[in-house]
C-alpha cells in the first residue's frame, strides 16, 4: 500500500519541481515619477509673462495655489479655477474631474501652456495627473465681498472668487431658471443691485442647478468673477451659496402674508415704468413686457397698462395680487379699459397654489368677469363685484392670489393696450 | 492502459471530405461574452464545446461502458465537429451549450444559472476525462432526462481506470506552452479498494497571444470500495485551478492600426513588465460520494451526493473622474476624430509607433493614484469623520461570482427479460452563487469610495449615488466588496423514467420527465438608487415543466440502419435572464414563461467493414426564450440591459459522415454539414440601465425574424486522409472549410426606433438592418504519431499534431456587433473580431506502465 502511493506523492514532488518557469502574476510596483519644484511664481507673477501669444512651458516651474471652483456641479467643463493671494486664474484640463474645490495643489508648469480666451488669461493643456501635485484638501477661500461696480469698472477680478451682497436678479428675469436645462443650453440672468448696477450670471444648461428657478429674493451670492469679449459675468460655483431670500430693494415679488383686503389705485404708479408694488408680482411668463404705470387725465387718474404695441415678440405679463385669506364671502371688483383695440387682451385668474416661484405651474383658474372689450370703445368699464367663493373649494380656509393676465403678441399684431384701475379684492 | 495507446489519437483517424458547397446560414446564438457582459472578453479555454474537447485535451475514446454500434462517439461527423471545426466555433446543429448535459458520475455540470458547463472546471485531466460517452442529438440516456443536443457522460470512479501509470509532457504554442501530468491507479485491489490520482499543470508565461499567461493546476483523487458483490463505495474529488491573462476582442481599425489580428488591448508595460487588466480565476471543485448496489442480476441502483464551491472571478480596470484607461476606447481611436485632421494623423501615428497608446498605460495609473489627495467627508456614513489620503483614480477590481452548490440523485435500471430495459430517477440541486465586486489592486492609491460616478453627476441628493446607503461614502480598500452584492438562488428537481426495447428488427426508446425549478436573488447592498427593491430577497419564480423524447432504428439489415427521433418538452428559462438588471435590484421580468423545446432528426446509417456512413436530416425550434444581453455604455457610465422574451429559434439541416477504408493501411474521411439557423419570431425588449430606475424602452418590438443565429459557421466540411502503419506509426492530413459565417443581429438595430425618419429608399435603411456576413474559412491541419514498446512492456508514445497548417491569420471566428450603435453612424460602433490562430501545434511524450 505505501509503496503504492509513494510513487504518486514523488511524483507530484517532480512535478512542482520540473516547473522551471514560474508564471508572474505580482508585479512590482513602478517606481516613483518625482515631478521636480523648480522655479516657484506666483499666480500673478505668473500671468505677467503673458504679453500677447500663447506661452507654452517648457522648464521647471510651480505654481501653488487653493482650488476655488471644480466641475462636479457641471456649471464648467474641464476647467477649474485656482487662486493664491495674488490673484486666480482658470485651468483648462485635459480630462474632466480630479480636481475638487478646497484642493491645495502644486500646479507643474511644464508642458502647459498659458493664454489668453475672451479676454481672460487662462492655463491650457494641464494633465490633472501630471501637472498637479495636491499638496492638502478642504482649505477654504474666503470671498472676496465686492460691489458689482467694482467688477464692472476692473479686470483685477477675473478668475477669483468674490462674493456680493444685497443683490437680486432683476424682475423680468424672475420666474426664470438659470438655464435651459431641457435644452441643455447656457443662459445669461441679470443682478441687480438697489442701485441699479447690474451684472449677468451665466449657467450652463449642464449644472445641476440650472433647472430650478431664480431666487425671487435680494441677498448674496458667491461666485467666480470672468468676463467674456468685455462682457462681465459671473460663474456660480456653488447653488448653496446662492443665499437671496431677504425682502428685494422695491419689495416686489416676494410673496407677503395673507392679508384680509386689498385696495389699490395705483396712484404710487410711475408714468411709463414697470410697476413695483409692495407684496404685488409684476412678472412676465414669456416676453419682457410688464405692466406699467399710466399717467391717466380722466377721472380714474393714475393706473397701469399693458401693451404688446411696439413690441417684436410675444407677452404674457401677469400681475398678481398679494396673498388674500379665504374667508368664504371674499369677492373682487376693479376698473378696466382699452385702447388701440385689435384682440381680447385680458384674462382674470384666481389661484389657491401660487407660492412666489411656481408662476407657469401653479393652478390658474380663469374668473369671469364683465372687462373692457371690442365694444367698450374708451371708457372705463366697471367689473360689479364678483363672488369668489364659487372658485374655491367649499369650506376652504386658505388663502388666494387673483392675476391679471395680459397676453399679446406685437409680432402677429396683436396689440390691445389694457388697462386697470381700482383692484378691490376682499 | 494498453488498449487506451491504441486509440491514442484514434479520433484523429477521422478524415474528412470538404464539399465545396456553399449553401445557407449559420449556426447558434450571441457570444457567451455579449450575454456575460464582458463584452470583449473570449477564452479559447474557456468557451464552452458542446461536447468537444479542445484539441489538446484530444486523447481516445476508449474503453466505454456503453457500447452503442450507433453511439456518436464513434461517429465521424461528431468527432470532426468537435476537434476540427470547434476552433471556428462550430455548435452542433447550431444548438447553444445549454441544450447538451455533460456529467460526472451521473451529476449534471451544467451551471444552474447559465445551463452551460464549462469545460475549464476539469480541465487538464485527460486521463480521467477520456473516458466518456458522447451522444448527440435526442438519445436514450439511464442517467437523466437530456435535452436536443445530447450528452457528455464522464465516469471518474477509482474501479474503472486499470492498474496502471502515466507520465506525460506536452508542449505547445496555444493558450499555454507547456503541460505536465501524471497519473497513477491502482486497479481493484484484493481487500476491495481501489485508488487512483491524476494531477496536472498546464501553463505559460505568454500563449499565443501577446499578455496572456496561462496557469492551471488540476487535480484529482478517487477511491471507492467495493464491499461484495452487491455493494460499492465511491468518492471522487475533481477540480482545476486556473488563473490566466485574458483576450479582448476590438474592432478591425484596431487591428489593422496594431498591425495584427491578434492585438490585445488589456495588457500593458508595468515597470517594463506585460501585465494583463483582465485576468480569470477560477476554481471550483467537486466531490461525488456515490454509492453503487447491485440489488440483483437486473436490478441497479445508484445514488450519489455531490458537493461543489469555490471562487469564480474575473478582473478589470475600474476608474473614477478620469478618462477611459482601455486603450482601445473608441474616442482613442483614428477614426473619432474628423477625416484629414491632425488629431487623425496624431492618433494613427502614436498607434502604430506608441506600444503605450495601444497598450494599458500601468505607469501611468500608479503615478496619477499616488498624487491624488482627496478628503471624504462624513466617511463611512460617521458624521465628521473626514478620511484623507490618496484616492485612487484607477484600480483592478475582480468580479466575483463563487458559488456553493449541493444535491445528489437516485437512479436505477432494471433489465426486464433480454429485451427490455427500464430506467429513471430522481435528481435534485440547491444553488447558491456570490456575486459581487472586490478591489483587488488599488494601483498605488490608498483607498476608493463607494459611489456611483454617474448619478453623483446627475442628482443633487448625494444619497442617490450611494451603492450601499448603509455605509454612506464608504471607504474601501483591497480585499473589501463594494458596488454590488448579491446572492442568486437555483433550486431545481427531476424525475424521469425510461424505457427501451429490442424488438429484433425494431427497438425504440421512449423517456418522459418532470421537474421544478425555483429562483430567487437576495441583495445584500442597499442601493440609494433603488432603496426598495435592491435589498433582501426577491419574489421566488417557481416553474414547472415536463415533456418527453422517443426514438427507434430500423436495421434494414446488418449494415444498413434508419433511426429516427423526436422531443417535446418544455423548460424553464435560464436565471441569469430572469433579472432586469440583477446587479442593482430585485425586479424581474414581466411575462416570464417556460420555453418550448420541440425537435427531430431521421438518420440513415452504413456499417459496411469498408465504409461507415450517417446522413441525418434534422429539425429544432426553442421557442419563447427570455435572453438578456449586457454592455456597458459609456454614456451613462454604466451597464445596460437588453432583456428580450417571445425569441424563437429555429434549427434545420443536414449532417453527413463518411469513413472508407481504401486498404488496411489508409483511411479516408468526409465530413459536411449544412444548417439554417435563424430568429424565428418578433421578440419584445426591455432596456434597463443598471444606474438609473427609469427603464430606457419597454416592450419594444424587435423585428428579428428571419435573422441568422450568429457566432458559428452554418456550412462546415472537412476531408481527411490517415495513414497508418502496422509498425505503430501514423500521420494524417485534414482539410477543412467553414461557410456560411454570420454576426449575431443586434436586436435593437432591427427595430422600428433603429430606423425612425430614414426612408425606405435611404441607403442608411439597408445598412442599419442588414446583417453582416463573414468571410469563409478554410484551413489544413496535420498529425502524426509513434508508438514504442519497451522490453518490459512498457510504453512511450509520441505524438505530433498542426493546425493551421497555412497560417491563415485572417479567418474570424469571433465577433459581435456591438449592442451600442448609431443609426444615423452606423460605422461609428463597427463589430468587434477574434481571430483563430495562425500555425499552432500540440507535441506530446507520454510514458506509461
Amino acid at each position: 500500500m505505501l509503496k503504492r502511493f509513494l510513487v504518486p506523492v514523488l511524483s507530484i514532488a517532480f512535478l512542482a519541481a520540473v516547473e522551471t518557469s514560474c508564471v508572474k502574476r505580482k508585479f512590482d510596483e513602478p517606481p516613483v515619477n518625482e515631478i521636480p519644484v523648480g522655479n516657484v511664481k506666483t499666480i500673478a507673477q505668473m500671468k505677467d509673462t503673458f504679453t500677447s501669444n500663447p506661452i507654452k512651458f517648457t522648464s521647471d516651474i510651480s505654481v501653488y495655489g487653493v482650488v476655488t471652483m471644480d466641475d462636479r456641479d457641471g456649471n464648467i467643463y474641464k476647467n477649474a479655477y485656482i487662486q493664491d493671494g495674488t490673484g486666480g486664474i482658470v485651468i483648462r484640463t485635459l480630462s474632466s474631474g480630479g480636481l475638487y474645490e478646497g484642493d491645495s495643489v502644486r500646479l507643474y508648469l511644464k508642458g502647459t501652456v498659458l493664454s489668453m480666451y475672451g479676454g481672460v488669461l487662462q492655463l491650457d493643456s494641464v494633465n490633472v495627473e501630471k501637472n498637479i501635485i495636491k499638496q492638502a484638501t478642504k482649505k477654504t477661500v474666503t470671498p472676496e465681498v465686492v460691489t458689482i461696480s467694482q467688477l464692472n469698472n476692473s479686470s483685477n477680478y477675473n478668475s477669483k472668487l468674490i462674493k456680493l451682497e444685497n443683490v437680486e436678479f432683476v424682475a423680468s428675469d424672475l420666474n426664470k431658471t438659470w438655464a435651459d436645462a431641457v435644452g441643455l443650453s447656457s443662459a445669461n440672468r441679470t443682478l441687480t443691485d438697489c442701485d441699479g448696477n447690474t451684472i449677468i450670471v451665466r449657467s450652463s444648461g449642464y449644472a445641476k442647478y440650472a433647472g430650478n428657478v431664480l431666487p425671487s429674493g435680494n441677498g448674496s451670492i458667491v461666485a467666480i468673477a470672468s468676463e467674456y469679449n468685455g462682457t462681465k459675468q459671473l460663474y456660480l460655483r456653488e447653488y448653496s451659496e446662492v443665499n437671496m431670500t431677504g425682502t428685494r430693494c422695491t419689495g416686489v415679488a416676494t410673496l407677503c402674508d395673507p392679508v384680509a383686503s386689498v385696495s389699490e389705485n395705483f396712484t404710487t404708479a410711475s408714468n411709463n415704468v414697470d410697476l413695483q408694488l409692495s407684496c404685488w408680482a409684476n412678472i412676465a411668463s414669456i416676453g419682457s413686457r410688464l405692466w406699467r404705470g399710466r399717467s391717466g387725465t380722466d377721472a380714474n387718474g393714475t393706473h397701469i397698462q399693458a401693451t404688446a404695441f411696439g413690441s417684436s415678440e410675444q407677452s404674457k405679463t401677469f400681475l398678481i395680487s398679494p396673498v388674500i385669506a379665504a374667508t368664504g364671502t371674499n369677492s373682487l371688483s376693479f376698473d378696466s379699459q382699452v385702447s388701440f383695440y385689435t384682440h381680447e387682451a385680458m384674462t382674470v385668474y384666481i389661484s389657491m397654489n401660487y407660492d412666489g416661484t411656481n408662476l407657469t405651474t401653479a393652478t390658474w383658474i380663469p374668473v369671469s368677469a364683465t372687462i373692457a372689450g371690442s365694444s367698450s370703445g374708451s371708457s372705463w368699464v366697471n367689473s360689479g363685484v364678483l363672488p369668489l367663493f364659487g372658485y374655491m373649494p367649499q369650506g376652504y380656509t386658505g388663502s388666494f392670489v387673483i392675476a391679471f393676465v395680459y397676453e399679446g403678441n406685437g409680432a402677429t399684431g396683436q396689440t390691445t393696450s389694457f388697462r386697470l384701475d381700482n383692484i378691490n379684492i376682499n | 492502459m494498453t488498449k487506451t495507446l491504441a486509440f491514442h489519437f484514434g479520433n484523429w483517424a477521422f478524415l474528412s471530405l470538404f464539399l465545396f458547397i456553399s449553401v445557407s446560414y449559420s449556426a447558434q446564438i450571441v457570444p457567451d461574452s455579449v450575454k456575460l457582459g464582458i463584452e470583449d472578453s473570449l477564452s479559447q479555454e474557456g468557451k464552452i464545446p458542446v461536447f468537444n474537447q479542445s484539441e489538446e485535451d484530444g486523447d481516445d475514446g476508449g474503453s466505454q461502458d456503453i457500447a452503442g454500434l450507433l453511439q456518436s462517439s464513434r461517429d465521424v461527423f461528431t468527432a470532426t465537429a468537435g476537434f476540427t471545426f470547434g476552433v471556428a466555433r462550430y455548435r452542433i446543429r447550431g444548438l447553444d451549450a445549454e441544450n447538451t448535459a455533460v456529467l460526472i458520475n451521473g451529476i449534471a455540470m451544467n451551471d444552474l444559472e447559465s445551463g452551460r458547463a464549462s469545460w475549464s472546471g476539469w480541465g487538464g485531466l485527460n486521463d480521467v476525462t477520456r473516458f466518456m460517452v458522447n451522444q448527440t442529438g435526442i438519445a436514450a440516456s439511464r442517467e437523466m432526462f437530456t435535452g436536443i443536443g445530447g450528452y457528455t457522460s464522464i465516469s471518474a470512479r477509482a474501479s474503472q481506470f486499470k492498474k496502471s501509470t502515466r507520465f506525460s509532457y506536452s508542449a505547445s504554442n496555444r493558450n499555454y506552452r507547456n503541460r505536465i501530468m501524471f497519473t497513477h491507479s491502482t486497479g481493484l485491489l484484493k481487500n476491495g479498494w481501489s485508488f487512483s490520482v491524476s494531477a496536472s499543470r498546464r501553463w505559460a508565461q505568454e500563449g499565443y497571444i501577446d499578455g496572456t499567461f496561462f496557469d492551471a493546476w488540476s487535480y484529482f483523487g478517487a477511491a471507492e470500495k467495493k464491499f461484495n458483490d452487491k455493494h460499492s463505495l465511491s468518492l471522487s474529488v475533481i477540480g482545476t485551478s486556473q488563473v490566466q491573462g485574458m483576450v479582448g476582442m476590438v474592432v478591425q481599425e484596431a487591428y489593422d492600426l496594431a498591425g495584427s489580428n491578434y492585438y490585445n488591448p488589456l495588457w500593458g508595460y508595468q515597470n517594463g513588465e506585460k501585465r494583463n487588466s483582465r485576468v480569470r480565476n477560477v476554481h471550483k471543485p467537486t466531490a461525488f460520494l456515490t454509492h453503487y448496489f447491485k440489488a440483483n442480476k437486473s436490478l441497479n441502483l445508484r445514488t450519489t451526493l455531490y458537493m461543489s464551491g469555490g471562487r469564480g472571478g474575473t478582473t478589470r480596470l475600474n476608474w473614477y473622474e478620469t478618462n477611459n484607461p482601455n486603450p482601445n476606447y473608441y474616442k482613442y481611436l483614428p477614426s473619432y476624430q474628423d477625416p484629414g485632421s491632425d488629431l487623425e494623423a496624431q492618433a494613427i501615428n502614436s498607434w502604430q509607433n506608441d506600444v503605450n497608446t495601444r497598450q494599458v498605460r500601468w505607469d501611468d495609473f500608479y503615478n496619477a493614484n499616488r498624487i491624488n489627495l482627496y478628503t471624504v467627508s462624513n466617511a463611512n456614513g460617521i458624521a465628521g469623520n473626514d478620511i484623507t489620503g490618496m484616492r485612487s483614480k484607477y484600480i483592478i477590481e475582480e468580479q466575483r461570482n463563487d458559488h456553493i452548490q449541493y444535491g445528489g440523485n437516485i437512479n436505477f435500471d432494471k433489465k426486464i427479460g433480454e429485451k427490455v430495459f427500464l430506467s429513471g430517477g430522481y435528481n435534485v440541486h440547491f444553488h447558491n452563487s456570490h456575486n459581487y465586486r472586490q478591489i483587488v489592486d488599488l494601483l498605488g492609491g490608498e483607498f476608493w469610495v463607494d459611489v456611483d460616478q454617474f448619478a453623483e453627476q446627475l442628482f443633487i441628493d448625494p444619497n442617490l449615488a450611494q451603492n450601499n446607503v448603509a455605509i454612506p461614502n464608504h471607504v474601501v480598500k483591497e480585499g473589501d466588496i463594494y458596488g454590488y452584492d448579491y446572492n442568486n438562488h437555483v433550486q431545481n428537481q427531476n424525475l424521469f423514467g425510461q424505457i427501451e426495447q429490442d424488438l429484433g428488427k425494431f427497438s425504440y426508446f421512449v423517456a418522459a420527465n418532470l421537474s421544478t425549478s425555483s429562483y430567487w436573488r437576495t441583495g445584500n447592498m442597499q442601493n440609494g438608487r433603488f432603496l426598495d427593491n435592491s435589498f433582501g430577497d426577491s419574489e421566488k419564480i417557481n416553474f414547472f415543466n415536463g415533456g418527453g423524447k422517443f426514438g427507434m432504428t430500423y436495421k434494414i439489415n446488418g449494415r444498413h440502419y434508419l433511426t429516427a427521433n423526436g422531443a417535446y418538452f418544455t423548460r424553464a428559462p435560464e436565471m441569469r435572464n430572469l433579472y432586469i438588471s440583477p446587479r442593482t435590484r430585485n425586479d424581474v421580468v414581466s411575462n416570464v414563461a417556460n420555453e418550448v423545446v420541440r425537435s427531430g432528426d431521421l438518420s440513415y446509417f452504413i456499417r459496411h467493414p469498408f465504409v461507415k456512413m450517417r446522413i441525418t436530416g434534422y429539425y429544432s425550434e426553442v421557442l419563447n426564450q427570455t435572453q438578456m444581453r449586457i454592455f456597458y455604455h459609456d454614456e451613462y457610465n454604466s451597464f445596460v440591459n437588453y432583456l428580450m422574451t417571445g425569441v424563437n429559434n429555429l434549427y434545420t439541416g443536414v449532417e453527413f459522415g463518411a469513413e472508407f477504408k481504401l486498404s488496411s493501411t489508409l483511411q479516408a474521411t468526409a465530413v459536411f454539414g449544412n444548417g439554417q439557423a435563424i430568429y424565428n419570431s418578433r421578440p419584445l425588449a426591455t432596456i434597463s440601465v443598471d444606474n438609473t430606475s427609469e427603464l430606457v424602452a419597454e416592450n419594444r418590438t424587435v423585428y428579428l425574424k428571419n435573422y441568422k443565429v450568429g457566432g458559428t459557421p452554418q456550412t462546415v466540411g472537412s476531408i481527411g486522409l490517415k495513414y497508418s502503419s502496422p509498425k505503430f506509426w501514423f500521420i494524417g492530413v485534414n482539410a477543412n472549410y467553414f461557410g456560411n459565417i454570420y454576426l449575431d443581429p443586434n436586436p435593437d438595430r432591427r427595430t422600428a426606433e433603429a430606423v425612425n425618419g430614414i426612408v425606405v429608399t435611404d441607403p442608411q435603411w439597408n445598412e442599419i438592418l442588414d446583417q453582416t456576413k463573414l468571410p469563409n474559412g478554410f484551413t489544413i491541419d496535420a498529425y502524426a504519431g509513434k508508438s514504442y514498446r519497451t522490453k518490459k512492456g512498457h510504453f512511450l508514445n509520441i505524438n505530433f499534431s498542426a493546425s493551421n497548417i497555412l497560417n491563415n491569420k485572417k479567418f474570424i471566428v469571433g465577433g459581435f456587433e456591438q449592442l451600442r450603435y448609431l443609426p444615423n453612424n452606423i460605422s461609428k460602433f463597427p463589430p468587434q473580431y477574434s481571430y483563430m490562430f495562425g500555425f499552432n501545434f500540440f507535441a506530446q511524450v507520454s510514458y506509461s506502465f
